[in-house]
């Protein structure tokens, strides 16, 4: 059973990334991924034990992998979010936008 | 491609959690760093790695700590870290267990630390002398080369046209070189001093393959005569002596009045193989007529050689022994027909005086170790009866055979290397003790505990943990589940190989505490049957130094024998002194010379002693001195003078070989030829008690004694009978000298009942490690057998109760019980007869007076043994056959 912990927003990146990248969200991937698209720099140690936590919330899993030609021999982690990880993203998404109704205008003319 | 730098991916794995993330993480870095080094640089990207696997490991402990996640996953690979947590488990484990039973864990680990100490401290002292190698360069290339003499078993050194020959001659060796003692006193730097040095060839240093640290060694031309006068220094007499002047080379050195130039120091680490002691080496500068044919047995000379690469020093013996077959054939004078030659690794002889009895403590403390082994085995096993219950439940609960097994032999471990650690303190302790045995094993050289014995004693350590946690472990993974959990954690019925194990461990120990207590037995004859022997001499109140004269000063007889005559005048005046006499030997001071000589009127047939003996030049009073009883004729007076007839007094072993049914005095003997008209003959005025020169042990052989003032050597050994304690005559004795001549030292001063003791140091060591080894194997092989019947008592206590409920007296019990722990006992016994047999015979060389089978020492130590294991089995015997059948068959 899926915990019922509010997801912060580092970890709605970080699944969306693995998302995203479908069947090539491998753990240098995604962080790639979260640079470009939300252009921001991402500690390596923070979402490396964000990648943990998920995955003991139960919203993500992984797959040892073969490793490709630059990790020397070390496999490497495919991550795929989990069926709980998809409910847990809609509900968040449901939860936002249910809460930004009415307060868009407000961004588009800032005082 | 190219990795990241090793270290700092080891520094990776040390900040990461153990869990399989960290692998990933590893791995994506290095990608990370392949596709910088490629952009970069590798320089540039091992900074950049460097800093990332820090910033990395700290943000990502840090995340996990601030959101409290104490336990990471570690799901994914089954890396080789997860056994390594799991032996940590098993530690953490085994340590909580040993700790619950305080008084078990400390009797075992107290056993152990005894059978490793001892076994650690032993090794230590065999690491010293035999293992660790001569410190020279190629030091398995060094030899020595000896003259011998099979028929009267003499090993003697070598001559100087004996030098040259094997130096000229042979093609086995790379480098040749003698050398010979040479003390000079040492004055015009403080104190006149006696110092011990050697008179050497030239190559002597190039054999040890040894270059001075300063200045340079001696050159060809240097060792000759009339060019001698020139020394190379030890670094101890460059520091301490000279205050290790900078401008050493440009000194000279007074040696015996005569002025050395100093032309080298030698490094500190540089030890003389010949005396450790020596600090200052001059050339032998031997005269040419020396190494004429008429010196070929004149072997004063100690050889020393560096064998060519690949040769080796069978070879060497072999052409060695060759090439003095062609000598004799060229020899035109007479020779002995059994001389031949020997060449002996420098090892082998550094070690021959105490390889056997180090091989021998070796053994014994092995067997020691075996028996602590045993003993504990057989405590884990009493207690795995115990545990059975534990172990079934915790099978019962999943645990596999081999991890119950596993967590076993880790509770072993634990305990065998907690024993080692005590065990090196012991040893510690241990080199303590016998360095205070005196110089006997540990004399020439310092016995400490380097990185060998600590390995050693680990090692131990590991294979005592092996050997008594095998036993268990096995029992472990066997233990029948559900009997076991049925009966309660009583011992199940079908699982009999436990007690088995345990009987034969028992006999076991009783079979290696026989062997051990025969040693000791047959030592502890040994060391009385030398008690009895009577030296001929009365070693008590009795202390000697050795004065040495320098040439110099004292050119000829006249001024020898005024020195002598004064001081000893002077020393008998002494108040406390009761004879003084001077010798050229000290009986057991380790030296002595002796010579082939011609006996007037004695033709020596086929199977006749050879016409040799010892040769002694002493002084008037030496036989009141030493308290010698003289048998025939007189004893050296004032009037036996330089012109005077040329007299000598052989000893009773001499006059029995050497004039055989008549008296000797008044017989005539001759060092030269005697078929020449102008044969110089000494005429015998006397018979001696023969006196043991070279230990308690030592063949008999003749003795002659020649008077000190005919011959008027320059070194002598002043001996002082005293009243009461010698030592307290020391200086009186120094100050006595120093009056007669104020730079005259004196040195090696020592007390005779001493140097008599000592003699037998290593046989008495060697008997005292035996008698405590074999007491602690006493002691475990009784608390083994106590502690096996003890445990059968109860184990049986349900049937002894019957037993006694149907009728059983007291005494049958008892008898019962009795019988089957002696039977143990004996088995191991009989074993150990066998054993002990075969094994003393490893001693013979230190027995003396005693056979290696000896049926009076092996009855005494049976009895001794089986008398012990009554005394352990008659307690549990008494228990049983008090046992109360009402209460021991309601406890079922």
């Amino acid at each position: 059973m899926p915990r019922k912990a509010p997801l912060g927003e580092f970890e709605q990146l970080v699944l969306l990334a693995v998302l995203r990248l479908k069947d090539q969200a491998f753990g240098l991937g995604i962080r790639r991924e979260l640079e470009k698209r939300a252009h921001r720099s991402v500690s390596r140690g923070a979402f490396y034990a964000t990648l943990d936590r998920l995955e003991r919330k139960n919203l993500v899993r992984w797959k040892a992998e073969p490793p490709n030609e630059n990790r020397g021999g070390i496999p490497q982690r495919r991550y795929e979010v989990t069926k709980a990880g998809i409910r847990t993203l809609a509900t968040s998404r449901s939860t936002l936008l249910s809460m930004w109704q009415g307060v868009e205008a407000i961004l588009e003319r800032p005082e | 491609m190219n990795n990241p730098p090793p270290l700092a991916e080891r520094l990776l794995e040390m900040l990461l959690p153990d869990n399989a993330q960290a692998v990933c993480i590893k791995g994506d870095l290095r990608e990370e760093y392949r596709e910088f080094a490629r952009a970069i640089g590798d320089p540039r990207a091992n900074r950049w790695y460097w800093r990332t696997v820090i910033s990395t490991a700290a943000r990502y402990r840090w995340v996990h700590l601030r959101s409290g996640t104490t336990d990471l996953p570690s799901s994914g690979w089954q890396t080789r870290k997860s056994s390594m947590r799991d032996s940590v488990r098993d530690l953490r484990y085994g340590i909580r267990c040993l700790i619950r039973s305080p008084g078990f864990s400390m009797v075992v680990i107290l056993t152990l630390a005894l059978g490793i100490g001892a076994n650690t401290m032993i090794f230590s002292v065999i690491n010293s002398l035999l293992l660790r190698p001569l410190p020279y360069p190629e030091p398995e290339q060094l030899v020595t080369l000896n003259h011998i003499y099979p028929s009267v078993d003499l090993v003697a050194g070598v001559s100087p046209p004996g030098f040259r020959d094997y130096r000229d001659r042979t093609r086995s060796f790379g480098s040749v070189a003698v050398t010979r003692e040479w003390s000079a006193n040492l004055t015009g730097v403080g104190e006149p001093v006696r110092v011990d040095g050697s008179r050497v060839s030239a190559d002597y240093f190039d054999v040890f393959a040894i270059a001075p640290v300063l200045g340079r060694s001696f050159l060809a031309e240097e060792d000759t005569p009339g060019n001698e006068h020139v020394v190379v220094l030890s670094h101890g007499f460059w520091k301490l002596r000279l205050g290790g002047d900078p401008d050493v080379l440009e000194r000279t050195v007074l040696l015996n009045d005569e002025s050395y130039r100093v032309i080298g120091v030698l490094p500190p680490e540089f030890e003389d193989f010949f005396n450790a002691d020596r600090e200052f080496w001059v050339p032998l500068a031997l005269p040419p007529e020396q190494f004429t044919d008429d010196y070929r047995f004149s072997e004063n000379e100690s050889a020393v050689a560096r064998l060519r690469p690949a040769m080796s020093v069978e070879m060497a013996g072999r052409e060695m022994t060759d090439l003095v077959e062609t000598i004799k054939s060229e020899l035109t004078r007479s020779f002995p027909p059994d001389w031949t030659a020997r060449v002996t690794s420098l090892q082998d002889r550094k070690t021959a005086g105490y390889r056997t009895t180090l091989m021998v403590l070796f053994a014994a403390v092995g067997f020691v170790l075996l028996i602590t082994c045993a003993n504990v085995a057989n405590l884990l096993l009493a207690r795995g009866v115990g545990k059975q219950k534990e172990l079934a439940i915790r099978k019962a609960l999943g645990a596999s055979g081999s991890q119950v097994a596993r967590q076993l032999v880790v509770e072993c471990l634990i305990l065998s290397l907690v024993g080692g650690g005590l065990g090196l303190l012991v040893a510690c302790w241990g080199v303590d003790v016998l360095a205070a045995f005196g110089p006997t094993v540990t004399k020439s050289t310092t016995v400490e505990l380097d990185m060998s014995v600590l390995l050693f004693a680990l090692g131990v350590s590991l294979f005592a943990g092996a050997m008594f946690g095998l036993a268990p472990a096995f029992q472990g993974l066997r233990g029948d589940l559900q009997s076991t959990l049925r009966e309660g954690g009583q011992s199940s019925r079908a699982d009999r190989s436990g007690p088995n194990l345990r009987r034969a461990l028992i006999v076991a120990e009783f079979a290696l505490a026989l062997i051990l207590l025969a040693g000791s037995g047959l030592m502890i004859k040994t060391i009385a049957a030398l008690r009895q022997v009577d030296p001929g001499f009365n070693p008590d109140n009795v202390i000697t130094a050795s004065l040495n004269l320098p040439p110099v000063r004292y050119p000829d007889r006249g001024s020898r024998n005024a020195f002598y005559d004064q001081l000893l005048a002077e020393l008998r005046a002494l108040p406390g002194i009761k004879a003084a006499a001077t010798t050229s030997a000290l009986p057991f001071g380790g030296d002595g010379g002796t010579a082939v000589f011609n006996v007037e009127g004695y033709n020596r047939q086929e199977n006749d002693p050879p016409t040799w003996g010892e040769i002694r030049v002493v002084s008037p009073g030496f036989t009141e001195t030493l308290e010698v009883p003289l048998l025939e004729g007189r004893f050296f007076d004032l009037t036996d003078r330089p012109g005077s007839q040329s007299v000598c007094v052989v000893d009773e072993e001499a006059a029995q070989r050497f004039w055989p049914n008549r008296n000797p005095v008044g017989g005539r003997l001759t060092f030269d030829n005697p078929d020449n008209p102008d044969t110089q003959w000494i005429t015998v005025i006397g018979v001696v008690g023969h006196t043991l020169h070279a230990g308690l042990d030592d063949d008999i052989r003749g003795q002659l004694f020649f008077p000190s003032r005919q011959w008027a050597w320059t070194v002598a050994t002043v001996m002082l009978r005293t009243e009461t304690e010698p030592e307290v005559m020391v200086s009186a004795l120094r100050e006595t000298v120093l009056s007669v001549d104020p730079t005259q030292p004196i040195a090696d001063v020592r007390v005779l009942d001493k140097l008599v003791t000592e003699s037998i140091g290593n046989r008495r060591l060697l008997m005292t490690l035996l008698t405590v080894f074999s007491g602690l194997a006493i002691l475990l092989a009784s608390l083994g057998i106590y502690g096996i019947m003890s445990h059968m008592v109860r184990e049986r206590s349900h049937e002894l109760g019957l037993r006694k409920a149907l009728g059983a007296t007291q005494a049958g019990l008892f008898g019962l019980v009795l019988k089957n722990g002696l039977k143990l006992a004996a088995i191991g016994l009989v074993l150990g007869l066998g054993g002990s047999l075969w094994l003393t015979r490893l001693m013979q060389s230190q027995l003396f007076n005693v056979d290696a089978v000896d049926p009076l020492t092996l009855a005494a130590v049976a009895g001794i043994l089986l008398a012990v294991a009554v005394l352990a089995v008659c307690i549990p015997a008494n228990r049983a056959s008090r046992s109360d059948p009402i209460s021991s068959l309601r406890a079922e």
